[in-house]
């Protein structure tokens, strides 16, 4: 029997209540005139859904967004073939085979549902149909969620679709940067998901298209346009304008596309180049290696008349190439020099760990033969099988020879003595290395200790000139601050990383939050711990901890006369309660969004395992602060260069010296 | 005298030192010591310090090659050892599938720490083995311009070849 009506008689609600109370199985299609949607309930729940919007089955959602890998879905979908008929569920499997937890899988499907099913929530007229079916096991990876939250949820964010319609009334609507965001503004203070919508804001995308681009909800886009619409960081363009913008994207994307081809084709190149290049060395080892082997079938058939009667001794030496069984020049004074100077460059580091003991001294064996033979070398053979290769040097294969052990330290060690003349060898250097190398202190092996010298290099915040001697106290002494411990807030100090939910829930906390002196210090950490290299986009030359002094957004609503709601845009601004100091601000959507709740979206759904994984406190933290940054220049990590005191006609000579040998 | 300097770098086991055998002039200076049973990470001996060879170029030049520890915890020799290098050469034991993470690791390293050319020397596979190269490459992520070459560490005149590979790769690198 099937259930049919339509949803101006019947809300989705009511007939959600009815599956549930009936606790039936099988499928609510709801159709209106250019869109569809199904709800898929077992005994009374809820296991999937779906609408235009997301067509998608589960598990390439789940690749989509990043939670596992194709690859991982193509395993966990071929062990679900082989399972039988009433094996495991996709879900229990990628949780089995540990490409996913059960917790993120848990939230990731609690919120693709609710994510459907207010999108079919919105819809104001429709027909819906419910067909019960004995079994739906396509998209049924083995969990459900209650119809109850799901409609909370949904209600709740109905009523902040309705405030969000106020100023973005459809997803149709085209947004723009605005020219000029406010006078007086020395930061824009913004959550990381909010500065990356702000990228994609270019005059041309609708919100429909942004949330697509950024494979997020309409709802989800339509909420971060609407606060930094209302902190007037958006405009809407007029009608021309957008054609214009989009002709120029559309130009823009061809140019790239055309650019893309280019680069394609020169990587193709490049690459069969480097193949050819590949070809003709191992062409040439061929070729040399046959040469050699001819050498050594002649030598060997010349030696084997006289060695008859030996057969058993001769065979290690005729078997052994050539260049091996002559006896190696021993290591001169100058190649010893060269020697110990980067042995003892090597040894100032202490062995991370206390068993490896690999020789605390270059040579610490003052051999009992005082002057070492360079015969050692190859090896007495214990090894009874006589292997093809019975090679003088300690090769350690795998398997078939556990190695000849001679002794272990069998190498004719040169005299130990010091030499007089130290070679110019590049030399290591010491200091910087071990700071790097000794892997004790994170935050020095992460980002160096900075000395007081590069703190004062540190680019300040664009601020407001007047502001400069009030802030002057709060410079920070020196760089060596530790990092919070908390990976993901340090991450977003250097502006990466998505914003967590304890982060949106102090957010919204904020104008008490800002000013206190928790995240004062928070911020000031984030400040110390910018690379030198960066540079603000501001030319200003002052250091100021950003949040210190932000004051009580509260006052500054009440000196306003009026909410938070109805202020323009120039009026968003987070005063700075700094007595004296004059007031100045930060634009920032939290005034707009503070009355919504938690942030909603995929992303906030693996917070807490985020948090558990790095550590991070569940205590309100401040808001992390984005500073435009350097980009740095390709090659500038590196600390080694290579020797500048060669050249090519050096190296020239060196390959004509290889090829000779 | 001028002397430049080649790094021999790779997993362990991967045949660094027999590499440096083949070609150095001198008795292959190396501080190794036997890895305890505890280590499991395969029998024999391994080097825990460092190999030195030597190949004279002309009356003013010589070549330095030094051979680093495969083992990830002597890393924090790898940069000391790398100061000043031409370019290095990655070892990689391609009958080895469990080594080539940590030789895709060390590529990592040494290509953060370092812009200069590098080859990697597929050890112990034949050179016309044309799917195990590119499984090799496939396994450490490999650009297409890193030469991948093959290799054979006990033959002089494979590494010879390597050596030259790397070679003009440095010279390229200088135009």
């Amino acid at each position: 029997m099937a259930l049919r009506g339509n949803l101006k008689d019947f809300s989705l609600p009511d007939v959600f209540q009815l599956v549930q109370l009936s606790g039936k199985t099988g499928v609510l299609r709801i159709k209106s005139t250019d869109a569809e949607g199904s709800i898929w309930f077992r005994a009374g729940e809820v296991f999937f859904a779906q609408s235009n919007w997301h067509r998608d089955p589960l598990g390439q959602r789940l690749v989509t967004t990043g939670r596992i890998t194709p690859s991982a879905l193509l395993k966990a979908l071929d062990i679900q073939k082989h399972e039988p008929s009433e094996g495991r569920r996709l879900g229990q499997i990628l949780v089995d085979e540990g490409f996913l937890t059960e917790k993120v899988l848990e939230t990731f499907v609690q919120e693709q549902i609710q994510d459907t099913i207010f999108d079919l929530m919105r819809w104001d007229e429709g027909d819906f149909d419910f067909q019960l079916l004995p079994e739906v096991v396509d998209e049924d990876i083995g969990l459900s969620v209650s119809i109850e939250n799901v409609v909370m949820e949904g209600s709740r964010r109905l009523e902040e679709w309705n405030r969000i319609k106020k100023k973005v009334p459809s997803t149709e609507m085209v947004f723009k940067m605005a020219t000029a965001p406010g006078e007086g503004t020395f930061e824009i203070s913004l959550k990381p998901s909010e500065w990356a919508l702000l990228l994609l804001v270019d005059g041309s995308r609708s919100i429909a298209e942004l949330a697509v681009d950024m494979n997020k909800t309409d709802f989800e886009v339509a909420r971060v346009i609407y606060g930094l619409f209302s902190a007037g960081l958006l405009e809407v363009p007029t009608d021309d304008e957008v054609e214009r913008l989009r002709a120029e994207r559309s130009q823009r994307d061809d140019k790239r596309a055309v650019l893309d081809a280019a680069r394609r084709a020169q990587d193709e190149a490049a690459a069969l180049e480097a193949i050819e290049l590949e070809s003709r060395l191992v062409a040439e080892a061929e070729t040399l290696h046959r040469a050699e082997q001819d050498v050594l079938d002649q030598v060997r058939a010349v030696s084997e008349a006289p060695a008859e009667g030996h057969e058993t001794e001769s065979e290690a030496p005729h078997e052994e190439p050539e260049f091996l069984s002559v006896a190696t020049a021993k290591p001169s004074v100058e190649d010893m020099a060269v020697f110990e100077a980067m042995m003892g460059a090597v040894l100032e580091h202490p062995l991370p760990e206390p068993e490896p003991e690999p020789e605390p001294e270059p040579e610490p064996e003052p051999e009992p033969e005082p002057e070492p033979e360079p015969e050692p070398e190859p090896e007495p053979e214990p090894e009874p099988e006589p292997e093809p290769e019975p090679e003088a040097e300690p090769e350690p294969e795998p398997e078939p020879e556990p190695e000849p052990e001679p002794e272990p330290e069998p190498e004719p060690e040169p005299e130990p003595e010091p030499e007089p003349e130290p070679e110019p060898e590049p030399e290591p250097e010491p200091v910087e290395s071990s700071s790097l190398l000794t892997g004790i202190d994170l935050e020095e092996a992460l980002f160096g200790a900075l000395t007081s010298a590069e703190a004062a290099e540190i680019p300040a915040p664009p601020v407001a000139e007047e502001v400069v001697g009030d802030f002057v106290d709060a410079i920070p002494e020196s760089g060596t601050r530790p990092l919070t411990g908390d990976l993901e807030a340090d991450l977003r100090a250097l502006g990466l990383g998505e914003a967590p939910v304890e982060l949106i829930e102090s957010v919204q906390g904020m104008p008490e939050a800002v000013g206190d002196e928790s995240g004062a210090a928070h911020d000031d950490q984030y400040l110390s711990l910018l690379p030198v290299e960066l540079e603000s986009v501001d030319a200003s030359e002052t250091v100021e901890d950003a949040t210190e002094g932000i004051g009580d957004l509260d006052e500054l609503l009440r000196s306003l006369g009026g909410g938070a709601d109805d202020l323009d845009a120039a009026s968003a601004f987070e005063s700075l309660d700094t007595g004296e100091a004059p007031t100045t601000g930060v634009i920032s959507t939290d005034a707009y969004l503070a009355e919504f709740q938690d942030d909603v979206g995929l992303s906030s759904g693996l917070s807490d395992e985020i948090t558990a994984l790095t550590g991070g406190g569940v205590g309100a933290r401040s808001r992390p602060v984005a500073t435009v940054s350097k980009i740095p220049e390709s090659g500038e990590s590196h600390v080694l260069r290579r020797d500048q005191l060669v050249d090519r006609d050096l190296v020239m000579k060196i390959i004509e010296g290889i090829e000779k040998l | 005298m001028q002397s430049v300097k080649v790094v021999v770098t790779g997993p362990f086991n991967a045949g660094k030192t027999t590499f440096i055998k083949s070609v150095s002039e001198i008795t292959v200076l190396s501080t190794e010591r036997q890895v305890s049973d505890v280590s499991s990470e395969g029998g024999g001996e391994t080097t825990v310090a460092m190999d030195f060879g030597r190949i004279t170029i002309s009356d003013d030049v010589v070549l330095y090659l030094f051979g680093t520890p495969g083992q990830e915890r002597f890393s924090f020799m790898w940069e000391t050892l790398s100061e000043g290098m031409l370019g290095f050469v990655l070892m990689v034991d391609v009958t080895n599938a469990d080594s080539m993470n940590d030789a895709a690791s060390m590529i990592q390293f040494f290509t953060g720490m370092s812009d200069v050319p590098f080859v990697v020397a597929a050890n112990k596979v034949d050179s016309d083995d044309r799917v195990a190269l590119s499984a090799t490459r496939t396994a450490l992520g490999l650009a297409d311009e890193v030469p991948l070459l093959p290799c054979n560490a006990k033959d002089k005149d494979s590494v010879k070849a390597v050596l030259l590979g790397l070679l003009y790769r440095i010279l390229e690198s200088m135009r």
